[in-house]
């Protein structure tokens, strides 16, 4: 099953973005844990992309989301800036309430939540692919 | 994203009820925004998905009311927001309950 939109990256759009991905995870009867994991994994994705990733906002954000057998894969498409999230600090989890910054935290949680996480930049696009395996 | 506040005997009682993400965490923080002295306890038995959005508004409310001489604690954590709670360090710094009796019996000590 492969499913495609283009949304624009702003925050706005996020309720029917959201829409769109439960609505992948249903049809694609995923446990709803599952689809929970997926919908945290595109939501941070995609926020950081809206906050980020273009210099005069609004652009757009091109989510493909594909199950093959057990393999689940999110893709997001933006034409922003060069971006890869993955070399962002990880964030200060662990330091004491006084010290907590109120940043990073998403993409760390995008990391945890689904088993790989890929960045490329193609063409002047950033690519974010992430995978998950379905319990059979 | 629906917010109950109760009373219980001076503790304030605050159940999120839904989903705690980008789109909703303006409403908890408007919702939220007033506290600051008050002992409060956060019910999120019957919150379904918290993301990061969500975890800022809560960190917000945290560090407020312990600003304020408050005190703030988590009873209820289940299914992904247990995990994103867990995942994300903030078991290190707030006390978590398994349940709401359990957090309103610490906080009245």
């Amino acid at each position: 099953m492969n499913e495609r939109r283009i949304f624009e990256a702003k925050r706005d759009r996020l309720p029917d973005l959201m829409a769109f991905v439960d609505d992948f995870a249903q049809r694609a009867g995923l446990p709803p844990k599952l689809g929970l994991q997926v919908q945290l994994a595109v939501e941070e994705a995609v926020v950081n992309i809206c906050d980020y990733a273009y210099l005069t906002p609004p652009g757009e954000v091109d989510i493909r989301l594909e199950q093959d057998g057990d393999r689940l894969t999110l893709e997001l498409r933006d034409q922003g800036v060069p971006f890869d999230p993955l070399a962002a600090d990880a964030s200060d989890r662990h330091s004491a309430l006084d010290d907590r910054k109120l940043g990073g935290l998403g993409i760390f949680l995008m990391g945890k939540v689904v088993d790989e996480v890929h960045y490329r930049r193609e063409d002047g696009v950033n690519v974010l692919t992430m995978r998950l395996t379905t319990p059979r | 994203m629906q917010t109950t506040v109760q009373d219980h005997s001076g503790i304030t009682v605050l159940s999120l009820a839904g989903r705690l993400d980008a789109v909703t965490s303006p409403d908890f923080e408007r919702d939220s925004a007033s506290y600051s002295r008050e002992r409060v306890v956060l019910d999120l038995s019957r919150l379904e998905y918290v993301s990061s959005a969500g975890l800022r508004i809560i960190l917000a409310l945290a560090k407020q009311l312990k600003t304020g001489g408050g005190s703030l604690s988590v009873a209820g954590l289940d299914g992904i927001v247990k995990d994103v709670f867990e995942m994300s360090g903030f078991d290190s710094f707030l006390p978590l309950y398994p349940t709401i009796d359990a957090a309103l019996a610490a906080s009245a000590t």
